[in-house]
């Protein structure tokens, strides 16, 4: 096994060890990044609206009696930014 | 599940709050008060509208809390289907109230979040760059903008705060000190962003709108959906570090420690 393979499965590994289930994910363990799937919305469509602070989608509940969907969840993988 | 129509039609029922896991010590109390003091990456709740009665049970997502089966996930649950569908009768029970022109606005704890938010979901990002009188002016303006049935659920808004967000405006290309309004497409990292369109705090609402979605529709000419894996060792090899307040991993046995802790501090 050549260095480059060794340093590619370890990398596979390490993503695998550290990135964990996302919402939805059927298996209970770890999973690797590799398996995450791609968003399937077109960019530029419209999503959930979310309120990004506990208050402030508190006060907006309060104000229109509406029950509260709660996430939380990390904008990083391996401390990496700009993913879900 | 987040993508499916259905779903986000169902959302539109709720208000949704989604916190950053990693962000402070009070997102992960929150995060060990829903998962009998262990820690993971992810966390889902219903409330009631005051935040205190939960009205599912709490998992790592919304097929775990919202089963139909104790311990069902997934298909067991009734897939997408059966989570949509208990949304809605969750929704049913409550009459809302108050108009949609009157909606709190939303806002992060702080530009850096905002930002990586903003490039995680690939959606613009607002900023309002204003002093608190002209703040008022301009808030006026995008409760109106950002209760549009066009604008609902295609952007982030920031306020930026010039005591905890010092700094800022060096992450950000093109931005002109008259600007009040400015409508940013986040990098791929969220480290840095570019403005697409900004507006003065005098424009009007309509006006607002009609750059706003006119940059939305240039920003899905011009970005393609991540691929995760791809996205994530690029970020590797280029050594992109995001540090947050609480350190990565998960606590799984609930004693407080994050489990793989002491593996990192061997690497």
């Amino acid at each position: 096994m050549n260095n480059s393979l060794k340093c590619s499965i370890g990398f596979l590994f390490l993503l695998s060890a550290v990135c964990h289930a996302q919402p939805g994910s059927r298996n209970k363990g770890t999973r690797s990044a590799m398996d995450v799937p791609d968003n399937p919305q077109a960019v530029g469509d419209a999503g959930i609206a979310w309120y990004t602070t506990w208050e402030t989608g508190l006060k907006e509940a309060k104000r229109t009696n509406r029950p509260i969907f709660f996430m939380s969840a990390a904008t990083t993988c391996s401390g990496i930014p700009g993913v879900f | 599940m987040f993508a499916n129509e259905d779903f986000i039609a169902a959302s539109r029922k709720f208000v949704c709050i989604r916190i950053e896991t990693y962000e402070s010590k009070e997102t992960e109390k929150k995060v060990r008060a829903l998962l009998n003091g262990a820690f993971a990456n992810t966390a889902f709740c219903i409330f009631d509208p005051e935040g205190e009665q939960r009205l599912s049970r709490a998992g790592r997502g919304p097929s775990m809390g919202l089963s139909t089966r104790r311990g069902g996930r997934g298909e067991q649950a009734g897939g997408d289907e059966g989570v949509i569908r208990r949304m809605n009768q969750i929704a049913s029970g409550f009459k809302p109230i108050g108009q949609k022109e009157d909606a709190v606005l939303q806002d992060f704890n702080s530009f850096r979040q905002a930002l990586n938010v903003a490039s995680a979901d690939q959606r613009l990002l607002v900023l309002i760059d204003a002093d608190k009188n002209e703040q008022k002016i301009v808030q006026g303006k995008l409760r109106k903008v950002f209760a549009d049935a066009e604008v609902v659920g295609k952007f982030h808004l920031q306020f930026i705060n010039e005591e905890t967000d010092k700094n800022w405006s060096r992450a950000i290309q093109g931005n002109k000190k008259e600007a009040a309004v400015l409508i940013v497409r986040a990098g791929a990292f969220g480290l840095d962003g570019t403005v697409m369109d900004q507006l003065p705090v005098g424009v009007s609402a309509d006006e607002i709108k009609i750059a706003m979605l006119a940059a939305n529709e240039k920003f899905a000419s011009l970005e393609n959906r991540k691929k995760y894996s791809k996205h994530v060792s690029s970020g590797r090899r280029q050594g992109v570090y995001f540090e947050n307040e609480i350190p990565y991993g998960e606590d799984r046995d609930g004693d407080g420690e994050i489990d793989n802790k002491r593996r990192r501090q061997r690497q």
